[in-house]
């Protein structure tokens, strides 16, 4: 099992299990996320913020980062099949960093 | 003190003493402050690389010079030169090309790399086009303008290249941009994200 989805399935375990039973493999949306390191991706106060995190933790915040903008995701992906999960993941220029700064300290790996 | 004082005053004087510690930990988790990223990251990204600025300018230059022997050819002509050059129409050097492609398509909400005669456009040129020369194993993979255009948002253009380069070739990161989106996608992806 890959370590972004140990990540995902004890931090959330719902997400997990429904994108798994919509089957969305992670490669359909991390790649593009960890290839830009997430600034083309989300607001760029937002990337920064995940880029002061990965100097100071490394590689685990990149997959950290991915489950927190999952979670802050969630009610839009809830309910949705394979492509409407993948359309709210294409737009994500409204995880600001105010969402998003609590939730990835709070992450336990 | 507002946090900006703390880093300026108590951190960034004795880094090497603080690096490491819970105090240091505790502050960096709480953000680092914009007008003090280009320090910060630059102190914390290292420079494993042992990168300086004659490096930068010395591929930089070469890349200028690799730049005006293409100007004006067609894709026939471009082909032929890197296959007599380089031995191959292939060679990473000729991703310098996607570069141009990338460079309107960086972060287009901002509108400040989509005009060609601004200074930041040429800058994120230059710096793209020294890391390929300087590396022509990993060469142009398309998103790189990205992570080169964030680090210029905050930094000068060669504390960018140096950053720029010692992040790319974080070994954990090299697969990614060793080989093409397609072979990653199927072969690297799993083995990369397993411990």
């Amino acid at each position: 099992m890959s370590l972004f989805k140990v990540i995902l399935e004890a931090n959330a375990p719902k997400i997990c299990n429904q994108l798994e039973r919509e089957r969305v493999i992670p490669q359909s949306y991390l790649f593009k996320w960890l290839l830009t390191l997430f600034t083309n991706v989300i607001n760029l106060d937002a990337a920064s913020r995940i880029w002061d995190l990965f100097y100071l933790d490394g590689d685990i915040i990149l997959y950290k980062a991915a489950v927190a903008i999952l979670k802050i995701k969630w009610e839009d992906l809830d309910g949705k099949d394979l492509e409407g999960i993948l359309k709210v993941l294409s737009n994500l220029s409204d995880v600001i960093p105010k969402l998003f700064s609590p939730l990835i300290n709070l992450l336990f790996f | 003190m507002r946090l900006k004082d703390i880093w300026v005053k108590d951190m960034l004087p004795y880094w090497h003493h603080k690096k490491g510690t819970n105090e240091l930990r505790e502050l960096w988790k709480k953000g680092i402050p914009p007008s003090l990223r280009d320090q910060i990251w630059t102190l914390a990204i290292g420079n494993r690389l042992s990168i300086t600025k004659q490096y930068y300018e010395i591929n930089l230059k070469k890349a200028k010079a690799l730049r005006q022997q293409l100007k004006g050819k067609t894709d026939a002509q471009i082909q032929q030169f890197f296959l007599e050059q380089y031995g191959s129409t292939l060679t990473k050097e000729s991703s310098l090309r996607i570069i141009d492609l990338d460079l309107p398509r960086t972060f287009p909400s901002l509108a400040i790399f989509n005009n060609k005669d601004s200074p930041i456009y040429e800058n994120l040129q230059n710096v793209l086009d020294a890391f390929v020369i300087s590396r022509p194993d990993i060469g142009y993979v398309q998103g790189m303008s990205f992570i080169a255009g964030l680090f210029l948002l905050y930094m000068q253009p060669y504390d960018a290249f140096r950053c720029f380069a010692n992040v790319i070739c974080r070994m954990s990161l090299i697969p990614f941009f060793l080989i093409n989106e397609q072979q990653v996608r199927n072969i690297q992806y799993n083995q990369l994200i397993s411990p």
